[in-house]
């Protein structure tokens, strides 16, 4: 067993302990508070795995390392993911709690606009071929995109939303320590795929210099 | 009230969101495993070529 495997273990052990706390042991006074245990840790690890992306961008308009390309390309590619679950998790629960899927509300639509911007970055880096420039263009893209997620959190204060603030959220102790156990859960995924994509994508570099240099030679010669 | 089927709806949405993103790395590695199992033989190709050539 690999190291990174023991990450994915303790997640999958921990989710099941959340899952069995949050549908089984734990009963919230509100019927809705089930959804917050898949919604709540989805948008986090979201929003982490952009604010880890835009690290490594920065990084790499500072040093030039391609690891740090591939880092902040891995983690946009799985926070788009777990942003689709946040955004489809948030309309099922809107549904129930507010009576539509898509209100239109302005976090809603400010969460939208960030995922596709973010989609965008993963489009504009596979549109370009050349490996260097495709870095720097994808970094630079990648830290504009990233002032879209200070709109999404202020959007609840900036505008009339039915989106509850953080600070006006109360729960009781054991939805707390459920959530919680949810959220670190999600966050070993997380991590634990982004181990293993950073890893495949640093072998597909390896490759990929590997079949060149070998191209290269045989051409020469 | 609790939203039985729709919480339901949401779990199998997150689990099926990780599913397919562990099938696609997985696609992925079997992909560049066949890309280095082409490069290897590319190589072992031209290094027998070579063995006749100096004989």
């Amino acid at each position: 067993m690999m190291k990174r495997d023991i990450i994915l273990v303790i997640g999958a052990i921990l989710s099941v302990i959340a899952s069995y706390m949050a549908y089984v042991a734990v009963h919230p006074v509100r019927g809705d508070i089930y959804f917050s245990y898949t919604h709540i840790p989805a948008a986090l690890v979201c929003y982490l795995a952009f604010f880890i992306s835009l690290v490594a961008s920065i990084m790499y308009l500072k040093k030039r390392t391609r690891s740090y390309d591939m880092a902040a390309e891995v983690s946009v590619i799985i926070g788009l993911v777990y942003g689709i679950v946040a955004l489809i998790s948030g309309a099922i629960w809107a549904n129930a709690a507010w009576g539509l899927y898509w209100n239109w509300d302005p976090k809603q639509t400010t969460t939208l606009i960030l995922w596709i911007a973010y989609a965008g970055y993963i489009a504009v880096k596979y549109s370009i071929s050349d490996v260097d420039r495709r870095a720097v263009i994808g970094a630079v893209y990648n830290v504009l995109a990233f002032s879209l997620i200070p709109l999404t959190f202020l959007s609840v204060m900036l505008w009339q939303s039915l989106h509850p603030r953080a600070q006006e959220i109360t729960l009781s102790m054991p939805v707390k320590v459920t959530l919680i156990s949810n959220i670190v859960a999600v966050s070993l995924f997380f991590a634990y795929l982004f181990i293993v994509a950073y890893s495949l994508w640093s072998l597909e570099d390896r490759v990929n210099v590997m079949l060149y240099r070998h191209r290269y030679k045989r051409g020469g010669a | 009230m609790v939203y039985y089927r729709s919480v339901f709806v949401v779990a199998i949405i997150y689990w099926t969101a990780i599913l397919v993103l562990f099938l696609w790395l997985s696609r992925r590695l079997a992909a560049l495993k066949a890309r280095i199992e082409d490069l290897e033989r590319e190589v072992v190709e031209e290094g027998g070529g070579e063995d006749k050539d100096e004989d």
